[in-house]
């Protein structure tokens, strides 16, 4: 809905209950108390009406958002072609699944790259131990050759740095490798979301349907106020209108359910 | 601390499995097996010879916690010790699974440097 629409629809009620009150002020000064009562309980059965109303059009947005996140198709296409464009939300699903699967081959791509510079820092480290044995023997040398001295000494110094220099490169591999944990984070968060979308639409849908029954009992006056704002929209029929039966049939499969939702909107005009 | 004790890994997400075991093996700790969830790592305890577990908590069919009471409850698992990692960062999960007989908990996202610590800690502790 615009905001026009809803400024519009807004200002319509405010009217529409001042003249109500008015009249029922009217009636209570002419002491016609059972005619001021039926006043109330219209004045109820509006407030109720635009309740329902806000609901099913906030139901309907969250709908559209679900779909509307894997398809960029306008609004009105889905409505009239349910059967072919309807997403489910079991596709955005699927997409935040594919974000949780991209993360992961690629965290383990890292942690491959990760194993494989390891590898060559154990090597070296390896190769650090032929180095001291060197060394070990240049020392013995140099007690001979006292000339060696500056040598042995400048050698013990480029191992020692070689030495540090290659532990900071172990601990950043490290570093990298645990880095890696946020892909466990990160798909835990995408999961909870998957299941908060699912839920959130079906409370909704489950709403609507309480609201669409009481509809049908003849509490409310049906649609009365609660203006289409769906060009394929139809008046609720006493059997559109059972909403938890429709509901239940099929709940098992995600996507018949994703039509059935879409079914029930439009037949209570959302 | 013995670094040929058998140590099982247990979680979900195959990344973070690598990850622990990386950092175990840096520690000098080789003899590592891995479960993916509780149901898959019980089987593997029963069979014998684990003698450290590392677990998960948030894990589909059976959770960390539910397998830190199973193995609590098993006379023949019951001395195994037990490290939690896990993005659970509640004060009552930490309660609850301290009182279900946890070794050690460390909080996902973690540093080499934390698991290192713990698992000493719980050597430590088991030995004196």
């Amino acid at each position: 809905m615009s905001d026009f629409e809803k400024h519009y629809d807004q200002h319509l009620f405010e009217t529409e209950l001042r003249t109500r009150a008015e009249r029922l002020v009217e009636l209570l000064d002419q002491g016609q108390l059972s005619q001021a009562m039926d006043q109330v309980q219209q004045l109820n059965d509006m407030r109720h009406q635009a309740l329902y109303h806000e609901v099913g059009t906030l139901t309907r947005a969250v709908h559209n958002a679900i779909i509307g996140f894997t398809d960029d198709i306008s609004t009105k296409d889905l409505l009239r072609d349910s059967q072919h464009n309807i997403a489910s939300i079991s596709d955005a699903s699927e997409r935040l699944s594919y974000v949780i699967e991209l993360t992961e081959a690629n965290a383990h791509k890292t942690i491959d790259q990760v194993d494989n510079a390891l590898e060559y820092v154990a090597t070296i480290e390896r190769h650090f131990l032929q180095r001291q044995e060197l060394l070990d023997e240049l020392a013995l040398l140099k007690k001979d050759h006292p000339r060696l001295e500056s040598l042995y000494d400048k050698a013990c110094v480029y191992a020692g740095e070689q030495t540090v220099v290659l532990g900071h490169i172990k601990e950043q591999l490290t570093g990298i490798l645990v880095a890696q944990e946020y892909q466990d984070i990160t798909g835990q968060l995408i999961k909870r979301v998957i299941q908060l979308v699912a839920d959130v639409e079906d409370k909704l849908v489950g709403l609507m349907a309480v609201a669409s029954r009481v509809n049908s009992l003849g509490t409310l006056p049906a649609s009365a106020g609660a203006k289409s704002e769906a060009d394929t929209a139809t008046e609720p029929s006493e059997m559109e209108a059972d909403g938890p039966q429709v509901r239940g049939r099929n709940s098992a499969s995600v996507a018949s359910s994703q039509d059935e939702v879409d079914d029930l909107l439009s037949s209570l005009g959302f | 601390m013995n670094k040929d004790m058998k140590i099982l890994v247990v979680d979900d997400f195959s990344t973070m499995r690598r990850i622990i075991k990386n950092l175990l093996r840096d520690l000098g700790f080789n003899n590592i097996v891995e479960a993916d969830d509780g149901a898959t790592a019980l089987p593997l305890l029963k069979a014998g010879g684990i003698d450290f577990l590392v677990t998960d908590w948030n894990m589909p069919k059976m959770s960390g916690i539910d397998l830190l009471r199973t193995v609590r409850a098993d006379p023949a698992l019951s001395h195994i010790p037990i490290l939690m990692v896990t993005a659970e960062a509640k004060r009552e999960q930490i309660i609850t699974a301290a009182q279900a007989g946890v070794n050690g908990y460390i909080i996902k996202p973690f540093t080499a440097g934390v698991l290192k610590e713990k698992i000493e800690k719980i050597f430590v502790r088991l030995q004196g």
